[in-house]
C-alpha cells in the first residue's frame, strides 16, 4: 500500500510554507558548489539555481525511502508523519545522501558558472538567498503555498536589487518567467536560461559539433530514471 | 447506467482560471502519445469532469497525480486543449475541494 497521496503532498506543502523548500536542505549544502568559485554576492544580474540540482540527491533518497515504506505497515502512518514533520524537519533526518552523490549534482551549477564566466558574462549569486522556486508544489496544485513562497522570493530579489536572473533548469525558468508574473503583480525581473545567455553571446564551439551528439538533460523528473512506461509497468494501448 | 449531467464541478474548475477540458473532442490522440500509457489520462478524465462525475475524478486521484506534465499530449492535441494546466487544476481541486 503506497503512502497516502494527500499526506505526501501535504508534507511537501508544509515544508515549502515553513522551511522555504519542498525538500529543505541546509544553506551550506545548497551553496557548497560555489565555495571555490569566488562568485560575488548579489548584483543586478545573478545566477539563480533554485537549488534544483542540489536537491536531486536528497529527492532520490526520499523516493527510495518512500518506496520501502510504501511496501511496509508503516505506510498507514502517513498522517502521523505529516504532523511530526510540522514540528521537526523530517526530510533532514531521513534523507542523507553521500558526499559522492552530492558532488555529482553540485558539478552542474559549478560547470554552468564556469561556462558563463568563460563567455565573459558578468553575474553574481545570492548564496543562502538563492531559494527553491516552488516548481514541484506548483505542479502538484498546491497553489496557495506557492503564491506565499513566490512573494517571499520576490521580496528577497527586491532587497538585493536583482534585475535579471540567469537560470540553469527549465522548471525554475518557467516558474520565474511565466508563473511568478501571473501570481505577483509587478514582478518584472528578466529571466533567461543560461543556454539563452550563451547563445546570445555568439560563441563558437571549441570543437566541431560532428559525430556523436550529446544533449543537456534537464532535471525534469528528479528521482525517476528509465522509460516512464516501463517504470509504470505500462505498455502502449490501442486508442 | 444513466448519468445525470452536473456542471457544478466544471464551473468550479473554470472559475479558477484557464481550465478548458470542455474543448476536448475525445479523439484519444493524447492517450496514444502519453509516455506513461495511462489509459484514463486525459480524455476519459476530462469527460468525467464535463459530466460532473466527481466521484470518478476522486477515484482517479492516483492517475491524476501520476501525470508527468510533459506536455506530449498537449503538443499533439488537435483541439489545442491546455491539458497540462487542466491536470494541474484538477490536482488543486483534489487537494482542496475533492478530498
Amino acid at each position: 500500500m503506497p503512502l497516502a497521496l494527500a499526506d505526501v503532498v501535504g508534507i511537501l506543502e508544509d515544508n515549502l510554507r515553513r522551511r522555504g523548500s519542498v525538500v529543505p536542505i541546509p544553506a551550506r549544502r545548497a551553496t557548497r558548489w560555489a565555495r571555490d568559485l569566488g562568485i560575488r554576492r548579489g548584483g543586478q544580474t545573478v545566477l539563480y539555481t533554485g537549488q534544483i540540482y542540489q536537491l536531486i540527491p536528497y529527492i532520490e533518497r526520499l523516493v527510495r525511502l518512500e518506496q520501502r515504506i510504501g511496501d511496509s505497515p508503516l505506510a498507514r502512518l502517513g498522517g502521523l508523519a505529516r504532523r511530526a514533520n510540522r514540528l521537526v524537519d523530517g526530510v533532514g533526518l531521513v534523507a542523507r545522501p553521500s558526499a559522492a552523490e552530492r558532488r555529482e549534482y553540485d558539478r552542474v551549477p559549478a560547470n554552468v558558472a564556469r561556462l558563463l564566466r568563460g563567455a565573459g558574462v558578468d553575474f553574481g549569486y545570492l548564496y543562502e538567498d538563492d531559494l527553491y522556486s516552488g516548481a514541484l508544489a506548483y505542479d502538484l496544485g498546491a497553489d496557495e503555498a506557492v503564491a506565499a513562497h513566490a512573494r517571499r522570493v520576490a521580496r528577497i530579489l527586491r532587497e538585493h536589487g536583482v534585475r535579471e536572473l540567469i537560470t540553469i533548469d527549465p522548471h525554475t525558468t518557467t516558474m520565474l518567467r511565466t508563473v511568478y508574473p501571473r501570481l505577483l503583480e509587478g514582478f518584472e525581473v528578466r529571466v533567461r536560461s543560461y543556454l539563452e545567455v550563451l547563445a546570445e553571446c555568439g560563441l563558437r564551439a571549441a570543437a566541431p559539433l560532428t559525430g556523436e551528439w550529446s544533449s543537456t538533460t534537464p532535471a525534469c523528473t528528479p528521482g525517476t530514471r528509465g522509460s516512464p512506461r516501463s517504470r509504470a509497468g505500462c505498455s502502449p494501448r490501442p486508442v | 447506467m444513466s448519468t445525470l449531467v452536473n456542471s457544478r464541478l466544471l464551473r468550479s474548475l473554470t472559475a479558477a482560471g484557464s481550465f478548458d477540458a470542455q474543448a476536448c473532442m475525445n479523439c484519444g490522440v493524447c492517450s496514444a502519445t502519453c509516455p506513461l500509457g495511462v489509459d484514463l489520462m486525459p480524455r476519459r478524465l476530462f469527460r468525467y469532469v464535463v459530466l460532473g462525475l466527481d466521484d470518478r475524478v476522486v477515484a482517479a486521484r492516483d492517475a491524476v497525480f501520476s501525470c508527468l506534465l510533459c506536455r506530449a499530449c498537449e503538443a499533439s492535441c488537435p483541439s489545442g486543449v491546455h491539458i497540462s494546466e487542466n491536470v494541474r487544476e484538477l490536482r488543486r481541486w483534489l487537494l482542496t475541494e475533492g478530498s
